[in-house]
């Protein structure tokens, strides 16, 4: 059984039309890659997902359960994390408390899930106390899926998390998702980049709000679209 | 001088306990209150009906009221933040759910000062009261006077202040709204619930208010007209310093009252040497005025603010 199911699903913002009529499966276990170009709604799929934006048809579910129409508080207590691309860390706010946030709607202190976070992220272990808004792009980024992580989710949603990083960091970061994904979380990745891609089991291709390609990465890396998408054309 | 800048401390611990509310509100509901001062005089009036109603227990030593009113500041600040909670229900959550601008908001708060200040006009009158008796200053070194109640007022200021600091450092509901202050969207994504971050803020806002109103009170007299004048070096305040910011509101308001109180003894002292007839007591609020349009120039972000 498929662990995310998502069907028919239309979304976008007031009278603009995102997304028409997606349909993805994942099943647990995967790292399943969204790709396509700037403004085709793979950022709007993820927002739609979480329920921060409500869709307009179609139906979502978590592990069997119907989500559509949820609040990210609700999709939150059922192991389902967003970090968004940009504006995904409280700047003010320390990195403990930044981690801390991604479990608001639960009880308990998460002390042994932030001490895993940071076996994955180590340079977030000394730094427990700073302000997470005085932190580099790449710590902040680690801020921002770490805080991701917190609930220790079933699923977790990337919205491209290498975006606006140095190439070596960029390469740090796609390790780690890839990590995250070993440790046994479901992974739905925005891929800017073709390494961001290689990453992943499957991949469904965005054009302009619809679902026009997918398949297993390697099928797709040989399609003239996919081609066309990284290398220009 | 010495006792200018202490009544400037003084007038500043007052001007804190409204800062921090306009800030918080400025910061979280995206709008500036005008309705702050009149529910600050509502908090005075309040704590006068109680004061009033209840069995004189005697006075704290040395102090110009007893333990009526700590019960009285305890009662006003709580009925205070439900009736900021029933306008937000009524008024201001209506308003935010049709995307209302902060324009609107703002100039609804107007509406709410009017009510507010009718209503007191309508109970109480316009004329001045006061809680108790009148208090003679003590004399300290330097030529400084400070009368007993205002170690009082000075204090509750201070453990207000320490508590709001406290709550949003600590409590979870304190850091969600922090969090959500600083980016609401993703407060929204984290799953926190924003509809408590909102009630939070007014429950804290408008009770902070009302005590304020109640030291002032103490410290002056009670009028109808009290909130409202006492607005203006709140905004003031809370511009200076930079909206959202619990040490920086304070800071803020004690530059204002200190500023406020030295510049108009200062110059009164020139206008008398000069003899010239002016009553420079009225311009208090200009004085304000004047360094926040200095601090602006130099600093559009406030001084603690960050630009964003």
């Amino acid at each position: 059984m498929s662990l995310l199911n998502v069907n028919n699903l239309s979304a976008g913002y007031g009278e603009v039309d995102v997304l028409h009529g997606i349909s993805l499966d994942i099943d647990e276990g995967e790292l399943v890659a969204t790709i396509g170009p700037n403004g085709a709604g793979k950022s709007t799929l993820l927002r739609s997902i979480s329920g921060v934006i409500k869709p307009d048809e179609g139906r979502l579910e978590l592990g069997g359960t119907d989500i559509t129409g949820s609040e990210p508080e609700d999709t939150i207590r059922m192991g389902m994390s967003y970090v968004p691309q940009d504006e995904n860390i409280f700047p003010s706010l320390t990195v403990r408390e930044n981690l801390e946030m991604g479990a608001f709607t639960l009880e308990g202190d998460f002390q042994d899930r932030i001490d895993e976070i940071c076996t994955i992220f180590p340079q977030l272990r000394e730094r427990m106390g700073q302000k997470a808004g005085t932190m580099s792009g790449g710590q902040q980024q680690m801020v921002a899926v770490g805080r991701g992580l917190l609930i220790k989710p079933k699923l977790l949603l990337l919205d491209e998390p290498t975006a606006g990083l140095q190439p070596s960091l960029v390469k740090m970061m796609l390790s780690k998702v890839e990590e995250i994904n070993d440790r046994g979380v479901t992974v739905l990745l925005v891929a800017q980049t073709i390494d961001a891609l290689r990453l992943a089991n499957r991949a469904y291709l965005l054009s302009a709000g619809e679902m026009v390609l997918s398949g297993e990465t390697e099928e797709l890396l040989d399609t003239d679209r996919v081609q066309d998408l990284y290398f220009g054309g | 001088m010495a006792d200018l800048f202490v009544n400037g401390i003084i007038l500043g611990s007052i001007i804190t306990l409204g800062a921090i509310g306009v800030t918080l509100i400025a910061d979280i509901l995206n709008f500036f209150n005008f309705a702050h001062g009149d529910m600050l005089s509502f908090g005075a009036y309040l704590a006068l009906f109680f004061v009033g109603a209840m069995p004189s227990w005697g006075n704290f030593p040395g102090l110009s009221f007893g333990p009526q009113m700590i019960l009285a500041i305890v009662f006003s600040m709580v009925i205070m933040s439900g009736f900021a909670l029933f306008f937000d229900k009524v008024l201001f959550k209506p308003l935010r759910e049709r995307g209302s601008s902060e324009l609107f908001l703002a100039l609804s708060s107007l509406g709410v000062a009017f009510i507010l200040r009718s209503i007191i006009r309508l109970v109480w009158g316009p004329q001045a009261q006061y809680y108790g008796g009148l208090q003679m200053a003590n004399r300290y070194p330097l030529g400084i006077t400070i009368k007993p109640d205002e170690f009082f007022i000075v204090g509750t200021a201070l453990f207000l202040v320490i508590t709001v600091y406290l709550f949003l450092k600590r409590t979870k509901i304190g850091k969600a709204m922090r969090a959500a202050s600083d980016n609401e969207t993703l407060a929204r994504v984290t799953g926190i619930n924003t509809e408590s971050v909102v009630n939070w803020t007014w429950i804290i806002a408008v009770s902070l208010t009302a005590a304020s109103g109640i030291l002032y009170g103490i410290q002056v007299q009670i009028r109808p007209i009290m909130g409202w004048n006492i607005l203006i070096p709140i905004f003031v305040a809370v511009v200076v310093a930079g909206v959202g910011d619990v040490w920086g509101a304070m800071v803020g308001a004690m530059i204002i009252g200190v500023a406020q109180e030295m510049l108009t003894g200062v110059l009164q002292n020139l206008f008398n040497a000069l003899n010239l007839d002016v009553l420079m007591t009225a311009y208090k609020p200009a004085i304000a005025f004047v360094l926040m349009v200095i601090v602006l120039l130099f600093r559009p972000q406030g001084i603690f603010g960050t630009g964003e």
